[in-house]
């Protein structure tokens, strides 16, 4: 078996709150190992975990992955987020699953499979072996208790299972749901991981677990850990294996998972529609009970549906927050995490066709009052409030950095969005009575699209990079 | 901590009392605007304390921004106490310019908001980020992660500054105003001028003793966290 | 809206006082409150030491 370390945490401080949760931790993981961190109830074991995962804000110290024994990757430190972890399996404590994912699907984006080199029997065998397998096309929200922690303890080993490669495991509270066949299993399986040169980090309570670590780590009072050797109970049995390796999980992954969730449960578009069309009804009885309207209200009540799907908060982050969901794919896409979900949260398709929904609902037959070239530019403000959307996803996101997140007033951030869409809406005004102007001048509706996006995008660049920094 | 409380509620006394004497002097001193030229002339007198919570208010940004500042780079004790002082005195201060200003605009100039005026609209904005940070701060355990995530909207609500410059710069080159009027800043008699500055002063002592006695409440908070959390514990043992 | 404005002027100094006197109020209120909470924790910390 390969010797040497995988990962490694040197001087180690972190805080939560006021509390020095772990002090001066030094930690190496080696190949083959099966660590086991015991503690009370908030010593500190989650922690450790995430700490290993490269989540946590460090006082002091740092984290090592070893991609081989020369090259040390520094992965976090107390300036923050240095590079992305490697690939790692992890489960949750809260699983880390959205209910509207299936089994399969999950397993599949764990184990960091494309469609094109996925192995169905390999992956079934997992799935069948923990009884999960007649329940591979059914969302996970259907499942129970037992049988979603099972499927997410499954999803923090498979990646180590499917790898050539050795890697580093690390699972929260394994075995809080399982039931008992199913925790011999866990245990061997966890030992047969080792076997193959793969590290393992177990944080729990359990003592069938805590007899299976070859070496057990205590987190003390004041942060300080205590090891001792353990029992390295577990029997060795047969699993699948891969000899293809896998890919780092990606923005593509990401990418395809939002749309597929949006697909199989629209939340967010009926989420942003709905408003937005009161809002043109209500403009739309504005416009009848009134005379004429000045073309600056006009513009405004024409881009104002198109505007409020743009500052509605995105499904996405309810999403993340289910579960923990989107802690895992932060694990997994380290600082990348932040500026594409603020991309996928914005409101893309939507603003263009409820801009001319707008306009044929509230100008109608009386287009000819208006410029020619309306009709023909009209797509360019809503083009330019996607930028807004983007700044206004950003923005969420920030909020719901917070622990609390649902009791945070983040709609107050929202006021800064105002600007752009009074420069749009002048710009539209301009659009209406005056035609398109090429020219390079403040009075030019491409000018005013300009602006509207500059100022939005500077405030997307300040929300979504400066967390991170 | 008696020497903090009765140092802070004399700076309190001493500025309430020099505010008081400014409103007095401001209506039963100061003459009044002549009506023909001005729309409703006796809602000049606002002047007198609108420019200091507008001052006040400046000052209690500043000390946000440099709070978020520190916090952000250096993870500093001191950089949360001026955010946290900042943020609440930011809020207390930007809520008076922003009621204060819109009714003097809706006599003075017929119109209670005005897009093109940056100052305005810089202190709506920064007083809607220091409300939205004095809500998360109480609704929020104090964890370095919700510092750092706060400290971020502070950096943010800065950032608008500029923004909203260059917004204002566009918005009044689109909408010229239509009458020009003369901003008390120019060519203000003596009388006026003395009572303003009386004001501002008066100002200065109020701002100093909230500030020291909202940091103070701040401390003592923190502390009666601690207490029980170390109960806590005595208790599970 | 009165034509000299003086209406006006009263709610913004009524808002303004308002302002100052509830936050003066609301200090000294918190502070003793929390001086007196802090004094119970301590008395209750001397005697869980004391048994």
């Amino acid at each position: 078996m390969q010797e040497g370390d995988l990962l490694e945490l040197k001087d180690l401080n972190v805080l939560r709150g006021s509390r020095e949760v772990l002090k001066d931790v030094n930690f190496k993981l080696n190949y083959g190992e099966i660590v086991v961190l015991v503690g009370d109830n908030g010593s500190g074991k989650s922690t450790f975990i995430e700490s290993c995962a490269g989540i946590v804000p460090f006082k002091n110290g740092e984290l090592y992955f070893y991609e081989d024994e020369d090259s040390q990757n520094v992965i976090r430190n107390h300036e923050g987020r240095k590079s992305n972890i490697p690939k790692i399996g992890i489960t949750l404590q809260k699983d880390g699953i959205c209910g509207e994912e299936t089994v399969e699907e999950r397993i599949l984006i764990a184990s960091e499979k494309s469609s094109k080199n996925y192995d169905s029997d390999k992956l079934g065998q997992i799935l069948s072996d923990w009884g999960l397998n007649h329940r591979k096309s059914d969302r996970v929200s259907l499942l129970s208790g037992g049988l979603k922690r099972r499927l997410s303890v499954i999803c923090g080993l498979a990646p180590a299972i499917l790898s050539p490669k050795p890697m580093t495991v690390l699972l929260d509270e394994p075995s809080v749901g399982l039931d008992k066949s199913a925790r011999i299993l866990f245990i061997n399986w966890i030992r047969t991981l080792a076997s193959r040169g793969h590290g393992i980090i177990i944080a729990t309570h359990n003592n069938d677990v805590i007899k299976c670590a070859d070496r057990i780590i205590k987190i003390e009072k004041k942060g300080k850990i205590k090891e001792s050797i353990g029992k390295s109970e577990g029997v060795i049995v047969e699993m699948p294996t891969c000899n293809s390796s896998s890919n780092l999980t990606s923005i593509r992954h990401l990418t395809s998972w939002a749309l597929k969730m949006e697909i199989r449960n629209p939340i967010d578009t009926v989420g942003r529609v709905t408003p937005a069309l009161v809002a043109l009804l209500l403009s739309f009885s504005i416009i009848e009970g009134n005379g004429p309207l000045s073309v600056d209200i006009l513009s405004s009540l024409i881009l104002l549906p198109a505007f409020i799907t743009c500052i509605i908060s995105p499904a996405i982050i309810n999403r993340f927050n289910e579960a923990e969901c989107g802690k895992w794919w932060h694990i997994m896409l380290g600082s990348k995490i932040r500026p594409i979900s603020s991309f996928l949260g914005a409101s893309m398709i939507l603003p263009i066709p409820l801009t001319y929904l707008s306009w044929f609902i509230l100008i109608g037959n009386k287009s000819d009052e208006y410029s020619y070239d309306t009709l023909f530019w009209l797509w360019l403000p809503p083009l330019s409030l996607i930028t807004v959307g983007m700044a206004s996803s950003a923005l969420h996101f920030l909020v719901s950095d917070l622990r609390r997140s649902n009791s945070s007033a983040g709609s107050l951030l929202l006021i800064a969005l105002i600007w752009p869409f009074l420069e749009l809406s002048d710009a539209l005004s301009i659009l209406m009575t005056s035609g398109m102007s090429y020219s390079l001048s403040i009075q030019s509706p491409i000018i005013g699209c300009i602006i509207a996006s500059v100022s939005s995008i500077l405030i997307w660049i300040v929300v979504v990079y400066l967390p991170d920094y | 901590m008696v020497v903090t409380k009765g140092a802070s509620l004399l700076f309190i006394i001493i500025g309430l009392v020099g505010a008081s004497i400014s409103i007095l002097l401001g209506f039963l001193w100061v003459p009044s605007l002549d009506p023909s030229t001005v729309n409703g002339p006796e809602s000049f007198r606002i002047i007198y304390w609108h420019v200091s919570f507008a001052w006040c208010s400046f000052l209690a940004f500043l000390l946000l921004f440099i709070g978020s500042i520190i916090w952000y780079l250096k993870k500093d004790e001191i950089g949360w106490r001026f955010f946290s002082v900042g943020s609440d005195m930011g809020l207390l201060f930007g809520m008076g310019v922003i009621t204060s200003g819109p009714i003097w605009g809706s006599v003075a100039w017929g119109k209670p908001w005005d897009w093109g005026d940056l100052r305005l609209n810089s202190f709506a904005l920064l007083t809607s980020v220091a409300l939205f940070l004095v809500l998360a701060r109480r609704a929020q355990q104090d964890t370095n992660q919700t510092r750092d995530t706060l400290s971020i909207v502070g950096l943010f609500g800065f950032s608008l500054v500029p923004i909203t410059a260059m917004a204002t710069t566009w918005y009044q080159k689109q909408h010229p105003p239509i009458i020009v009027v003369s901003s008390e800043e120019t060519g203000l008699p003596s009388d006026m001028l003395f009572v303003l500055i009386l004001s501002f002063i008066s100002f200065c002592f109020i701002f100093v003793g909230f500030s020291i006695i909202t940091d103070r409440i701040h401390q003592l908070e923190l502390k009666m966290e601690n207490n029980q959390k170390n109960l806590d514990e005595g208790w599970l043992n | 809206m009165s034509s000299t404005g003086l209406m006006e002027l009263a709610i913004a100094y009524v808002i303004m006082i308002g302002l100052l006197g509830g936050y003066v109020k609301y200090l000294f209120s918190k502070l003793n409150d929390l001086e007196y909470r802090i004094e119970a924790q301590e008395n209750k910390q001397i005697s869980e030491e004391s048994e």
